[in-house]
């Protein structure tokens, strides 16, 4: 018996699947916002019940929020100090890092412990005067110093005092070698380590003479408290009557040896330097309280004793331990730092300018203010902690010399630039604010060698920046800015300054120094390449514009700018692209046809900075999205050719962008269609449309994309009524299907999805009409020839092939199709080949085919499982697409008996298999 | 018209009689529908005798008016009375004939009223009809069906020849293609180019290495010799002159190079400042149909209010 397709009746089917209706009394959306009302209404009422105790608990939390800050706030100067001595000691030790070579040091300056020993000074001094100069290295030397430290830590613990001190001496006296100049912050962090170590020692030695008899018994226990509240409490007196107090009963013991610590350790010092004694007064200065009752006084005389030492950088890192000891102990005020940076301006006077009275730059000046540039920052922030502390800020600026009158500010204005920059960076931003034209002109007026003029401009716009409210001078400051700018006559320098000042212009509209900006820019830039440092900076400047405003249409008619555009290069150039192409891609359909010009030169210019051909996808990943979201935004409104012309054009510029393929495939499909709905005038122009996908697709790398494109724009040609062209590219579908080859990129993923676009290439073949002349079964035999023969094809995905495959015969031999195309020109098979007897046959004979393909496929499949699914898809496939005839009846049999010895008797496939085959044989 | 549409309405109420009752009562039933047709033939003429008064009421005015006025009445009654004339002669030979086709259907069923055979002869004719009904309407889907097939074969010979606009399609993706393969070469040369200055760099590498190792080998041997240090001199100088030659070409292609870059670079700028231009011309160009358009809808405007 021969085969037959079984009668189906798809308006039935329809009807019998279609959910019945009834209609309902409320609509579902309304009883919801009802109920939703009344839930509201219930949580109000609740609300307002626990209103009250709600708003005490806040009341009260409140309260204790504010005195833990106030709490806090005490607390945190003094961590905030520690934490930025700590900070300061890291960057000392980071910005000049201990290098390898091999530096001269005088080896009897670090002798070790063993020489002192030596039974007569006198001697030891000729032995180490007669010793040559020795070369060692930084780390040998540091590992010397170290060494020292241990033995007067040791020396200390054996009871020897007089041995730690002259340790003590000697390290402190390392400070004085200012022979490497950038080994020296690393000496001083060392050196101060080791001072801190001593004073610490002291003054728990003379807390515990005090504390404790001779006998070990306790006399008086001192209250374990900060100093900072030792501090406080002497100055209530409480703390001092203590002390004093306690010793008063000291001196009634027999041993006076609590009044010779402190004599001796300073008589022992008397004959040294004034640098070593300054180190050594100050690393026990805390110990005076027990002695005087003003411990004042000793700070005035080691500022005039600091005033003595003569090397500026010596000079200016005592300054800092200084202050470091001070703060420490809390015997800090802003009076004595303001003395400090007043003594530290004049001790760099003579280093800005010659003999001669010239002021200018060498390597030495440049390394020295370098190396000075810390310590000067933190006795700044100190100065202006303790200014914001006892809320005299503004009386800290005048005795610095701001804020004075114009006659005395004619005289008297010029300050050193690296304190002026140092003072400008620590001022509370509402101050910048209101001294802003004070600021300027002392900006103005020093200029010399110790820090650049145009970082200190730099830096006063970036500060007037984090300022929220503005006041009517910023139109003349900017002025004032831009005449300082332009007089460097340097590109460079104009940038870095004005780049601070771009967020001032933005914010406040100030339109007209914009265009001033630019036009300077563009003239300063004229007929030169521009520096890697212009490069950034003027990145820096052009991506604050394309921040600031919310269009391209707004920055574009900016004067100068694409002048300024060309201006870049590099990668400078690449990330103001890209900003450029996600701003005129994000806000939608780009129409302006110079718009669109912008940003294919744009695109064009990013895409020859980014080598595609040798780099990876991943790494220029947004870089092809970017222009693929170009291509795909870009709407040329009723003038369809001129966009077919422009993605052309895309796919010329930006071949190596794999992307974009996809991209304006899918934009041309979208153009037929839009003319298509147009009218029938425009049938030429689909078809150039139909064309520029048939010839763009096959550089398409993924197989599913590829086939997906084909399917796409054959739905297009169905649309319009082209026969040829849909077939056409049916074709090419089938033919790339056939060269795909098995390859390890070929991921599981791709080839179920290629077997998904399989079978919806043959439900699209339900619509497509025959061609006679070629064969009517044609392009659905090549589909069947290419999986058979396929490498890439696994079982499973045959099987799936097959029976999609099978159900389309079974479609196509129906009177009535289920579907056809909307067009109605495109006539489908049931009238074209109506009574046609050999269309009947053919039908026949390509199932028995596929129907014998398909049975060997399930054989050959290894895996129990999945050789019993398929069996049974199969099974179902057969019997819903043939009538039940005794062939098919036997096939159906020999696949329920596959099935069941592979998944066993009891699996529910298999029972709803059973259901559907009894009901087959019913009909 | 009326007489012709009473007699469709005759004819279908008959069909409908004969499909749905027995002989017996289409026998009556065709006897009323000869009724009837006498009693339309009567009316006729009694619409006869209306025309025929009316027209002799028409001659004795004529008689009594002027004979212009009757004239020019009396040619459009004529007209119509032939018209008339013509209708009862086509309405008398149509009842004739339904008549006598009438007559031979009652006759037909009087005769298989007497032979008792009712059952069978109307199922035989009822599926005779539907045979022929259907094998009618399958030739005419046949013949539909290949009509079809030959405006789908015409239909797809023409779009299989490619228009102006395809070809241009075509033609540009082949010298899209071309630029590629152009550009695949550039690259390819360039690639050569970089192994063979890298290969050079190799041999000089390698000759300077063997001559220094000459030198060090024959250095003690030589140097002890008045002739031999005279000897290393003069070879030293010979190197030294070939190695000026060997630089001297190479400043030459330098040279070369450098001018081709110089040019290279003048192109560029120049390509650059033409593109600005050619970009403030077309913003220009903008504004301008912009300003055009917004003059042309003033215009317009202004000659509505006209």
């Amino acid at each position: 018996m021969e085969l037959e397709f079984r009668r189906r009746d798809y308006g039935a089917t329809h009807k019998s699947q279609f959910l019945p209706r009834s209609q309902t009394q409320k609509h579902p959306l309304s009883s919801t916002l009802a109920s939703r009302d009344q839930q509201a209404k219930t949580v109000r009422g609740r609300d307002l019940h626990f209103f009250d105790p709600l708003r005490g608990l806040d009341v009260n939390a409140s309260a204790e929020e504010n005195v833990e800050d106030t709490c806090i706030s005490i607390e945190a100067v003094t961590q905030d100090l520690i934490k930025e001595w700590k900070s300061l000691k890291r960057i000392l030790m980071q910005r000049f890092p201990v290098s390898k070579l091999l530096l001269c040091f005088t080896q009897s300056a670090v002798e070790s412990p063993s020489a002192l020993s030596h039974p007569e000074e006198t001697g030891s001094e000729q032995t180490s005067l007669e010793e040559p100069a020795k070369i060692i290295s930084q780390h040998e030397y540091i590992a010397k110093v170290h060494e020292l430290r241990d033995g007067i830590n040791s020396a200390w613990q054996a009871e020897d005092r007089v041995t730690s001190l002259k340790l003590s001496i000697k390290v402190t006296k390392l400070l004085m070698d200012t022979t490497v100049l950038r080994f020296y912050p690393t000496v001083f962090v060392i050196v101060t380590d080791m001072l801190d170590m001593l004073g610490d020692m002291v003054w728990e030695r003379i807390k515990q003479k005090a504390e404790l008899d001779i006998d070990g018994t306790v006399i008086c226990a001192l209250p374990m408290i900060s100093a900072l509240k030792q501090e406080r409490l002497a100055i209530t007196g409480f703390a001092k009557l203590v002390l004093f107090e306690n010793f008063s009963l000291a001196c009634k013991a027999p041993s006076i040896i609590i009044f010779l610590i402190l004599p001796t350790f300073l008589c022992l010092s008397i004959g040294l330097s004034l640098y070593a004694h300054s180190y050594l007064e100050l690393a026990i200065l805390p110990c005076w309280r027990f002695l005087i009752n003003q411990p004042m006084e000793v700070l005035d005389r080691l500022v005039m004793m600091v005033r003595g030492l003569a090397d500026p950088l010596t000079s200016l890192y005592c300054r800092l331990y200084m202050v470091h000891r001070m703060q420490k102990f809390g015997f800090c005020s802003s009076g004595y730092l303001i003395k400090c940076i007043k003594d530290i301006e004049d001790v760099l006077a003579p280093v800005l300018v010659d003999k001669e009275g010239y002021s200018y730059i060498t390597d030495d000046k440049k390394l020295l203010f370098s190396l000075v540039e810390p310590a000067i920052e933190y006795i700044m922030k100190c100065l202006f902690l303790t200014g914001r502390q006892e809320n005299n800020v503004l009386g800290i600026l005048e005795e610095l010399g701001f804020g004075r009158n114009k006659f005395q500010s004619s005289y008297n204005s010029s300050h050193v630039s690296i304190l002026l920059h140092y003072l400008l960076k620590e001022l509370p931003s509402e101050l910048v604010s209101s001294l802003a034209m004070e600021i300027l002109d002392m900006i103005r007026c020093s200029n010399d060698c110790s820090f650049s003029q145009v970082l200190n401009y730099r830096l006063l716009g970036n500060r007037l920046s984090e300022g929220k409210s503005q006041e009517g001078f910023l139109s003349s400051l900017i002025d004032e800015v831009i005449q300082a700018a332009s007089q460097y006559q340097s590109l460079y320098d104009y940038l870095r300054i004005m780049d601070a000042y771009v967020d001032l212009m933005l914010q406040n509209k100030m339109e007209n120094h914009l265009d001033a900006l630019l036009d300077d820019i563009v003239s300063l830039a004229r007929d030169k390449f521009l520096s890697e440092e212009e490069q950034a900076s003027l990145q820096s400047i052009i991506l604050k514009l394309l921040s600031h405003f919310e269009n391209l249409q707004e920055v574009l008619p900016l004067n100068h700018f694409i002048e300024i555009l060309d201006l870049m290069s590099g990668t400078s150039k690449s990330s103001v692209n890209m900003h450029l192409l996600n701003m005129g891609t994000r806000n939608g359909c780009i129409c302006d046809s110079t718009t669109v010009q912008l940003l294919f030169e744009v695109s064009q210019a990013l895409y020859d900075a980014t080598d595609f051909v040798n780099i990876k996808d991943d790494d220029n990943r947004q870089t092809s999205h970017l222009i693929s979201r170009f291509v795909e935004m870009v709407d040329y409104g009723a003038e369809m050719e001129r966009h077919l012309l422009f993605l052309a054009e895309c796919r010329e510029a930006f071949n190596g962008i794999h992307e974009l393929k996809e991209t304006l495939v899918r934009s041309s499909n979208t153009l037929a269609v839009k003319a298509l709905k147009a009218g029938k005038k425009h049938i030429n122009f689909v078809k150039s449309c139909l064309a520029f996908s048939e010839v763009t697709i096959p550089s398409i790398s993924s197989p599913t994309k590829h086939l997906n494109l084909y399917l796409e724009t054959a739905e297009v040609a169905l649309l319009g009524g082209l026969i040829s062209h849909s077939d056409e590219l049916v074709m090419s579908a089938v033919e790339y299907l056939e060269n795909v080859v098995l390859t390890d990129g070929l991921k599981s993923i791709d080839i179920d999805s290629m077997a998904s676009v399989i079978c919806k290439l043959c439900s699209l073949l339900v619509m497509i009409p025959g061609n006679p002349e070629k064969g009517v079964m044609e392009i659905l035999k090549s589909i069947f020839s290419a999986t058979r023969s396929s490498s890439w094809a696994t079982l499973r995905v045959k099987v799936k092939i097959f029976c999609a495959i099978m159900s389309l015969l079974s479609t196509l031999s129906q009177d009535n199709l289920p579907y056809h195309s909307a067009n109605p020109e495109i006539i489908g098979n049931e009238l074209l080949f109506f009574g046609d007897s050999s269309y009947k046959q053919e039908l026949v004979s390509c199932t028995q085919l596929v129907l014998s393909e398909l049975l060997d496929a399930i054989e050959q499949e290894s895996s129990q499982i999945s050789r019993g699914n398929m069996a049974l898809e199969a099974c179902n496939c057969i019997s819903s697409a043939l009538v039940m005839n005794e062939k098919v009846k036997e096939l159906c049999l020999r696949l329920l008996e596959t099935a069941k010895g592979c998944l066993g008797a009891n699996d529910r496939y298999i029972e709803s298999t059973k259901k559907s085959l009894q009901l087959r044989y019913t009909e | 018209m009326e007489k012709d549409d009473n007699s469709d309405k005759v004819c279908l109420s008959v069909k409908e009689k004969y499909t749905s009752e027995q002989p017996e009562e289409m026998v009556t039933n065709l006897k009323a529908s000869v009724r009837e047709l006498s009693v339309k033939v009567k009316e006729q003429n009694q619409r006869k005798c209306d025309a025929k008064d009316k027209l002799q009421q028409l001659r004795e005015r004529i008689s009594k008016e002027v004979v212009d006025v009757s004239v020019q009445e009396l040619i459009p009654l004529l007209r119509s009375l032939k018209e008339f004339v013509k209708e009862e002669s086509e309405v008398r030979s149509r009842c004739n004939v339904k008549r006598s086709a009438l007559e031979d259907a009652v006759h037909d069923l009087e005769e298989r009223a007497g032979k008792g055979l009712d059952g069978e002869i109307q199922e035989e004719d009822l599926d005779g009809l539907l045979v022929v009904s259907l094998d009618n309407l399958t030739s005419a889907k046949k013949e539909l069906g290949a009509t079809l097939r030959e405006i789908v074969s015409l239909k797809r010979q023409i779009d299989d020849v490619p228009c102006q606009s395809e070809l241009l399609q075509y033609e540009r993706r082949f010298s899209e293609l071309n630029v590629c393969i152009q550009e695949k070469l550039q690259q390819t040369r360039k690639l050569y180019a970089t192994y063979n200055a890298l290969l050079e760099i190799k041999d000089l590498m390698l000759k300077e290495t063997s001559l220094l190792n000459s030198i060090g080998s024959q250095f003690q041997d030589v140097i002890g010799t008045p002739a031999g240090r005279v000897k290393l001199i003069d070879s030293m100088e010979g190197v030294m002159k070939g190695i000026q030659q060997k630089i001297g070409k190479i400043q030459l292609g330098l040279q070369e190079e450098q001018r081709l870059r110089d040019a290279s670079k003048e192109k560029y700028i120049a390509a650059a400042a033409e593109q600005r231009k050619c970009y403030t011309v077309l913003r220009a160009y903008q504004e301008e149909c912009t300003k055009n358009e917004r003059l042309r809808s003033h215009i317009s405007a202004m000659n509505e209010h006209l």
